[in-house]
């Protein structure tokens, strides 16, 4: 049984005006226990959205238009509020972006990890949450001694270790990590990437890794899924992600993205940009920066379907099953 | 590209150059009398760009590679050592009357093309205002063909369509030509880079890169490529300089740095950096913690407590840059020199 399934998640933005402007359609993709999935795209492609989503963490204009996520079979959206809280952190939780910025700066790290373990476990006393604290952070990689310091004497790297430990205070099956390592130096994110693989085989533990770093998603992730426009456009394990890619944009960010092991290759950028949320193309929505469009292209959307065993694909080009029927899931 | 070239086709030398920055002692501590201390940002680093060539200088945060591009825009003033530009020097220049033409020759790309453009100011505007600066046009018409040419030299074609645009009307990749094109626009000899094309979308790096390769290949101008990140200067620098604490800790052809690294940190580094094919997943040399702080520097080789290959001696003795290579050099006490 799959940890995780998401089922045509469609998720739209409100405006002064009244109508909702869609940020993710038909978003579905599903995780098995102990693997991470790596979701990656350019910036405003809807990855953030869609993981908030999940999680029903969505700012104020944000609403779920529709869709189905199943943490083992209980679908999350059909939960109460206070139902919803006693999954969120105990089931599922999620490592911000930013992370670094997220600790309250006024505060012992030490006593943030604690209020996390208090929330969700009333009769937890003082010396067990200060066990369990120093367990943490000794689990991240960091001396329990440390526990009694502020943010600012924290290094980067340090208060994104922090900020995992924090995230891990319930023993959740499932963390979402949403650009851990942007913004930290090469080593520091070598050092976090090795961290969450480490929790990842000690733990048990499913990953999703938000990025936008192909490399980050080659080196530690198990699926690769990615995200053009709000839409999925393939998916699939990440071996035939980077060696047959089938869809035109994968192939394109792929040539985008410089090698350090191959730099004689030619880096070639994709002309021109996402196209905004209120002016979706009707057709397919690479379809005005892509090389191998056809006259259909502009007219029709593709749906992702599968081509091979466990690789979907959205691309008028390509057939196959459907994305979501019984027998290509699992 | 020749990496040894005549001493008449070198636009900028650095020698020996040191920063240091004081460290607040605060009241107490200096009514206390406790000693002065510094932050060494740069520590003794000596390197030439020749004619066209570009150079990438690399490190982590805190390695001092942007302390090091400001003192050669003679933006801040080196504690020690000097800046050679076309034989002149930079500290001396910038308090010359001289100064504009030091400025006109050297140019700067920040990281952040959000932040570097006046969001009054119109892209034709933003372009001409250096020409005013400078005074560098006789007529309006010449103004206009300055203009026109730097836009398209910075790939905003056709450049009348760009003229009464203002920056929020732009994409982040035009922002950063058109930041480039008001370089461009004085005909700089030296054109700095400072991490381009790091605040940019993965899908459109390549562009500023291949812009930048470009104004070399075709306008002969010299880059000094400052950046974190290995994978992008491997893919269009000429020479390779590995930064660590405020010293060079190798230097050399970037194919040679690539292939045939000598330095553990660089080792290192290149271990790291993440590889876009899951068929090439290598063991990586992770070190452990971070560059320590640059006040309290460690004794001898200052990479020793992170070094994975460090011995008793490292602690005690400096190292410093051997050839290993023509034109490959190393500080690390394991390294012979070569030739």
């Amino acid at each position: 049984m799959h940890v995780l399934e998401v089922r045509n998640l469609c998720v739209g933005y409100l405006c002064e005006d009244g109508t909702a402007l869609r940020a993710v359609e038909d978003f579905g993709f599903h995780l098995e226990q102990g693997r991470s999935l790596g979701l990656v795209g350019e910036s405003g492609c809807g990855k953030t959205t869609a993981v908030l989503a999940i999680l029903r963490l969505l700012p104020a204009e944000g609403r779920i238009i529709s869709g189905e996520v199943l943490y083992q079979g209980v679908d999350l959206f059909a939960l109460s509020e206070s139902e919803m809280r006693a999954y969120r952190w105990d089931k599922l939780s999620l490592v911000f972006q930013g992370a670094m910025n997220a600790l309250n700066p006024v505060r012992r790290v030490g006593d943030q990890i604690a209020e996390a373990i208090r929330l969700h476990d009333a009769s937890a006393d003082a010396r067990m949450v200060r066990r369990r604290v120093a367990e943490l952070l000794d689990l991240v990689g960091i001396t329990p001694e440390m526990a009694r310091q502020y943010p600012h004497q924290f290094s980067g790297g340090m208060r994104q270790r922090a900020m995992i430990a924090m995230a891990l205070a319930c023993s959740p099956d499932v963390l979402v990590a949403d650009e851990p390592t942007t913004a930290l130096d090469v080593m520091v994110q070598a050092q976090i990437l090795d961290l969450l693989q480490n929790l990842q085989q000690r733990l048990g533990l499913s990953i999703i890794l938000v990025t936008h770093d192909l490399g980050v998603v080659a080196e530690i992730c198990d699926d690769v899924l990615v995200m053009y426009a709000g839409k999925v456009v393939e998916y699939g394990g990440v071996d035939v992600i980077f060696n047959n890619p089938q869809h035109p944009y994968t192939q394109r960010l792929l040539q985008a993205f410089p090698d350090v092991a191959n730099p004689q290759m030619a880096l070639t950028s994709i002309p021109g940009y996402p196209p905004p949320l209120d002016a979706m193309p009707p057709g397919c929505r690479f379809e005005p920066r892509c090389l191998c469009s056809t006259p259909i292209c502009a007219k029709q959307s593709p749906r992702l379907v599968r081509i091979e065993p466990g690789h979907f694909v959205a691309c008028n080009r390509l057939r196959g099953t459907p994305y979501g029927t019984q027998s290509t899931i699992g | 590209m020749e990496h040894s070239p005549q001493s008449d086709d070198i636009v900028l030398r650095v020698e020996n150059l040191h920063k240091l920055f004081p460290v607040s002692r605060g009241i107490v501590g200096t009514l206390l009398r406790k000693p002065k201390r510094f932050v060494h940002a740069v520590d003794g680093i000596s390197f030439d760009i020749a004619r066209g060539e570009i150079l990438g200088l690399v490190g982590e945060s805190g390695s001092g590679k942007s302390t090091t591009a400001l003192s050669i825009l003679g933006l801040i003033e080196p504690t020690e050592g000097d800046i050679l530009f076309a034989g002149r020097s930079v500290p001396e220049l910038a308090h010359s009357s001289d100064r504009l033409l030091l400025r006109r020759q050297m140019q700067i790309v920040f990281q952040d093309p959000y932040e570097a453009l006046n969001p009054r100011q119109t892209v034709y505007a933003t372009v001409a205002e250096p020409l005013e600066v400078h005074k560098l046009t006789r007529s309006a018409v010449e103004q206009r063909e300055q203009v026109a040419a730097a836009l398209e030299a910075a790939g905003l074609k056709p450049a009348n369509t760009f003229f009464d645009r203002y920056p929020q009307e732009l994409s982040g990749g035009q922002r950063q030509r058109l930041v480039i094109a008001g370089a461009l626009v004085l005909q700089p000899r030296l054109l700095v880079a400072d991490e381009p094309v790091s605040m940019l979308d993965v899908s459109i790096r390549a562009d500023i890169l291949n812009l930048l390769r470009g104004l070399r290949d075709e306008h002969g101008i010299t880059v000094l490529y400052i950046t974190h990140d290995l994978a992008t200067a491997a893919f269009f620098t000429d020479r390779i300089a590995v930064m660590y604490l405020g010293k060079i800790v190798e230097i050399g052809p970037t194919a040679t740095v690539l292939h045939n690294p000598q330095h553990p940190y660089t080792q290192a580094l290149l271990s790291v950096i993440p590889v876009p094919n899951p068929r090439r997943r290598r063991k990586r040399v992770i070190l452990e913690g971070e560059t320590p702080n640059p006040i309290d520097l460690p004794s001898g080789c200052r990479f020793h407590p992170r070094c994975p290959r460090a011995f008793d001696q490292c602690a005690r003795t400096e190292p410093a840059l051997m050839s290993v290579d023509p034109g490959h050099e190393v500080a690390c006490l394991l390294v012979k020199r070569g030739y």
